[in-house]
């Protein structure tokens, strides 16, 4: 019983944890915090992953308790990966200019 | 992702590192599969800030929650049944294994309500689509991104169920199975997905 | 059959086709892919073929310029993802991975079996597709030609590409936990050959870059379908959008075609060069580094698309990194051959071809990534040639040569050493006749995809395409003399050509369990000349014999 207790507990805190970080994102996201809100809608969900990836995914547990070094690779790599195709592309999208056509009406298109 | 220990292993455990290590690779494939979706996304929102606003404020931010809340409870069974199947009752195991599934469900079935409803207000994008005249260009840009998201998510929250329920109907005696901590991770990486679809959807500006 | 017997070697446990069909033997699944992949190759080439004879002369006069479109489509399609893409990885590499390792089988055999399954009912889609009336947008499916104008069969093909892709990434994870975790003991990852840590390269680059390719094809065919979508300008979507996720795979592609190739090459020559590989570690490094670089050059393709200048900077920059790792490559297979005892086999042929073609592609790869260069060169000839020299000139040159070296261990028999060394010299003739005058017509500036062209570049094109015509003997003489010795070649000792690496200490061809003892693990290139000698098993008697 105690065995099952000790196996439970972190488990249990994990999903209490995530739901009021739920909660803080939806209440943070009614307050007007401009780019801000932005900001931490994304860390909250980046600590909720963080959470659920360290503790129900073992990421990051050893050998003994289920987890594995190549697993932190795997992981890291896939993210690693992501960042290289955001950052490059970005590297475009961000220092170019897009001219709109003359004949597309302001209304259409958004002009920024 | 073979049952316990195929006979061209040395040993169980190096069985056991091969299947979750093939399983976090697949999962790495999976987040690049969503990366392009989320690349696009990025590119339309920093375009078009306003028009994704406005166009995020259509969407159904209690059903939003409320699914959110849904599938961390489910992640929270599931972490459940991985951890201590050994140590439970068959019985209560495959009861967290439903649970898990159950919730897997009703998170398709609000989903599905919820397209239902962004169907009748309009906002499937297409020859149909109505939305103010200001933003109606990149909202269907937002509602095009916002389907094709939860919609390849839903793809694969069904697979989950489908391995989950399999798994729950197994009659073989629970042993050491490297298919239950697959399906974890996979159920897992499913939750993270959504976790970070959420904000992009529905939180974009919830204020004014 | 006695089945004790028939375990002793792969090809005769089981005759049935349902063996072979269900088969869990990653030799065996070795087998079908590499018999799946000639017909593609075949198929491929007779889209070339119609190609070159168009362009012997200046009018289109062979075939419309829609046809036209649709045969240099079907050509890159099929060769890109129907055949370089797996032919060394797996065929090969499923064949020689766990033997070279030292284990019984790959970590996940029935997911293997379906990773064939898979590439097959992705290239008869994508046959369908072509056959239906193909698609006329190139392989590069560039939008909105793809999403919004073309005419023809495009989500058909991309469906059949988004298929085998998945084929592709079961292959990838594969191999990297094979390599991870079926090592045989005392096998520490600097005692592997470097055809596995090519492979492994390989693989990583496999499971990273396909999945990104699988949703940049299903956001096209989405496009195509609902007419809505991200990539179209008129929506306030970006072209750009498509090319640089399209890129951000296929550029690290061609590297899955190459480092394969590069471990072919890295088998090869030591063993005729009778000299241990120079710089074992800088090469292992280097496979890594231009694995790691690829992935960071994509925008190379895009300079002239509308990418901005200080985008084009970066990758123009990271573009020429990449070539240091693959020059240490090459002065490193160099330097093996320094005060080695050459032999001229068939393998060794086509390895020093993969060496110098692959070296000339590798510098005009160079002019491109220059942006200045790349405006006047970019969708010219001076590309295709580029791309030729490394894909036909490197990759099918180690293909072919890797397939001739371990043909004796796969199938048991020895082949005609005089026809392969002609097949060998056939091909390099030819293809430097093929390509070589493509870089004169790209410099001068006759663009790529145009069936007619200005009668300037005629004498050029009519070069290029009798060199073609010997290209095509050259292919078509291994199915030849190949097959031949399939079935009445002489019988192959375990290692003919007195080779290190841990799948020479089997029998040809192996058990099916890989290893009747459990093999010893040795050094891959423990090769010393003095160490040489002529025993009953000896290539150079057995080969000569024949």
């Amino acid at each position: 019983m105690a065995e099952l207790a000790r196996k439970v507990k972190p488990l249990l805190w994990v999903w209490i944890a995530l739901l009021l970080l739920l909660t803080t994102s939806t209440a943070s996201a009614y307050a007007n915090l401009g780019s801000f809100n932005l900001i931490i809608s994304l860390t909250i969900s980046a600590i909720k992953t963080a959470v659920v990836a360290t503790i129900f995914m073992r990421l990051g547990s050893t050998s003994n308790q289920g987890g594995h070094t190549l697993f932190r690779i795997a992981a890291c790599l896939g993210l690693l990966m992501l960042i290289i195709l955001f950052a490059l592309s970005n590297s475009d999208f961000l220092t170019t200019t897009i001219y709109r056509a003359p004949w597309q009406s302001p209304a259409e298109v958004e002009v920024h | 992702m073979s049952t316990a220990t195929a006979n061209h292993f040395p040993d169980q455990e190096t069985a056991r590192v091969a299947a979750n290590f093939g399983m976090w690779v697949f999962l790495a494939t999976e987040l690049l599969f969503f990366a392009p979706l989320l690349l696009g996304y990025t590119y339309c929102r920093v375009a078009f800030p306003q028009g994704f606003a406005a166009a995020s404020r259509h969407t159904e931010v209690i059903i939003g929650t409320l699914n959110t809340a849904i599938l961390l409870t489910s992640s929270f069974t599931m972490a459940m049944a991985v951890e201590l199947h050994t140590t439970l009752s068959p019985r209560i195991y495959r009861l967290l294994l439903g649970l898990t599934a159950l919730f897997g469900v009703a998170f398709l079935v609000l989903k599905g309500f919820e397209y239902h409803t962004e169907w009748e207000e309009h906002l499937i994008p297409g020859r149909h689509f109505q939305f103010e005249h200001n933003y109606a260009r990149t909202a269907q840009l937002f509602f095009f991104l916002y389907f094709v998201l939860t919609g390849i998510h839903a793809v694969h929250l069904s697979i989950g169920i489908i391995w989950v329920l399999l798994l729950a109907c197994r009659k073989s005696k629970l042993k050491n199975d490297n298919l239950l901590s697959n399906a974890g991770l996979y159920w897992h990486f499913v939750d993270i997905v959504w976790i970070f679809l959420y904000p992009l959807i529905y939180l974009v500006a919830r204020h004014g | 059959m006695n089945s004790e017997v028939s375990k002793e070697n792969y090809l005769r446990d089981g005759f049935t086709l349902t063996s072979w069909l269900t088969t869990r033997d990653h030799k065996r699944i070795a087998i079908l892919y590499l018999i799946t992949i000639t017909a593609f190759f075949f198929i491929g080439g007779a889209a070339a073929t119609l190609i070159r004879l168009e362009l012997a002369t200046p009018q289109g006069d062979l075939v419309s310029a829609h046809t036209y479109n649709q045969l240099f489509t079907a050509h890159g399609v099929i060769m890109v993802w129907f055949f370089l893409i797996p032919s060394i990885p797996s065929g090969l590499g499923n064949f020689l991975i766990p033997l070279m390792i030292g284990a019984r089988e790959v970590a996940f055999p029935r997911l293997n079996l379906w990773s064939w399954y898979v590439f097959l009912l992705g290239g008869i889609v994508t046959l369908t597709g072509l056959f239906l009336g193909g698609v006329d947008t190139g392989w590069t499916f560039y939008t909105p030609l793809a999403t919004m104008f073309s005419n023809r069969h495009v989500i058909i093909v991309v469906f059949g590409v988004f298929i085998a892709g998945f084929s592709s990434i079961m292959t990838g994870i594969n191999f990297i936990v094979t390599v991870h975790t079926l090592r045989t003991p005392g096998l520490t990852w600097f005692r592997l050959p470097l055809f596995v840590w090519g492979i492994y390269a390989t693989s990583l680059i496999l499971v990273l870059a396909t999945p990104v390719l699988a949703m940049t094809l299903t956001l096209l065919a989405l496009e195509r379908i609902f007419q809505i979508g991200i990539f179209d300008p008129a929506l306030g979507g970006n072209p750009l959008l498509f090319q640089h996720l399209f890129w951000f795979y296929s550029h690290p592609a061609v590297y899955i075609m190459v480092l394969p190739a590069m471990g072919v090459a890295s088998e090869i020559i030591p063993c005729f060069a009778r000299r241990p590989v120079f710089g074992y570690r800088s090469m292992a490094y280097a496979i890594l580094a231009i694995s790691t670089i690829g992935f960071l050059v994509w925008g190379h393709h895009m300079f002239v698309s509308g990418q901005s200048l200080y985008a084009g900077l970066v990758f123009s920059l990271l573009s020429f990194l990449v070539a240091i790792p693959s020059a240490i490559k090459v002065f490193n297979w160099l330097a093996t051959l320094y005060k080695g005892s050459i032999s001229f086999s068939a393998p060794m042929l086509y390895a020093f071809s993969f060496v110098g073609l692959f070296t000339l592609g590798g510098l005009t790869g160079l002019f491109l990534a220059s942006l200045a260069l790349d405006v006047h060169l970019t969708d010219t000839y001076f590309v295709i040639a580029h791309f030729h020299y490394i894909m036909v000139g490197g990759s099918v040159a180690a293909y072919l040569g890797g397939l001739h070296f371990w043909w004796p261990k796969m199938t048991g028999k020895l082949y005609s050493a005089r026809w392969s060394r002609i097949a060998a010299l056939l091909l390099f003739f030819g293809f430097n006749l093929t390509f070589f005058p493509q870089y004169l017509l790209g410099y001068e500036g006759m663009p790529r995809r145009y069936h007619e062209y200005a009668p300037e570049f005629q004498l050029l094109n009519v070069l290029s395409s009798a060199g073609a015509s010997i290209l095509a003997v050259g292919y078509l003489l291994p199915l030849i003399y190949l097959g031949w010795s399939f079935f009445y070649g002489k019988a192959a000792t375990s290692n003919p050509w007195q080779a290190a690496g841990l799948e020479w200490q089997t029998t040809s061809p192996p058990p099916t369990e890989n290893f009747n003892d459990t093999p010893v693990v040795n050094d891959p290139y423990d090769y010393k000349i003095e160490n040489d000698h002529k025993t009953e098993g000896d290539y150079k008697t057995e080969v000569h014999a024949s």
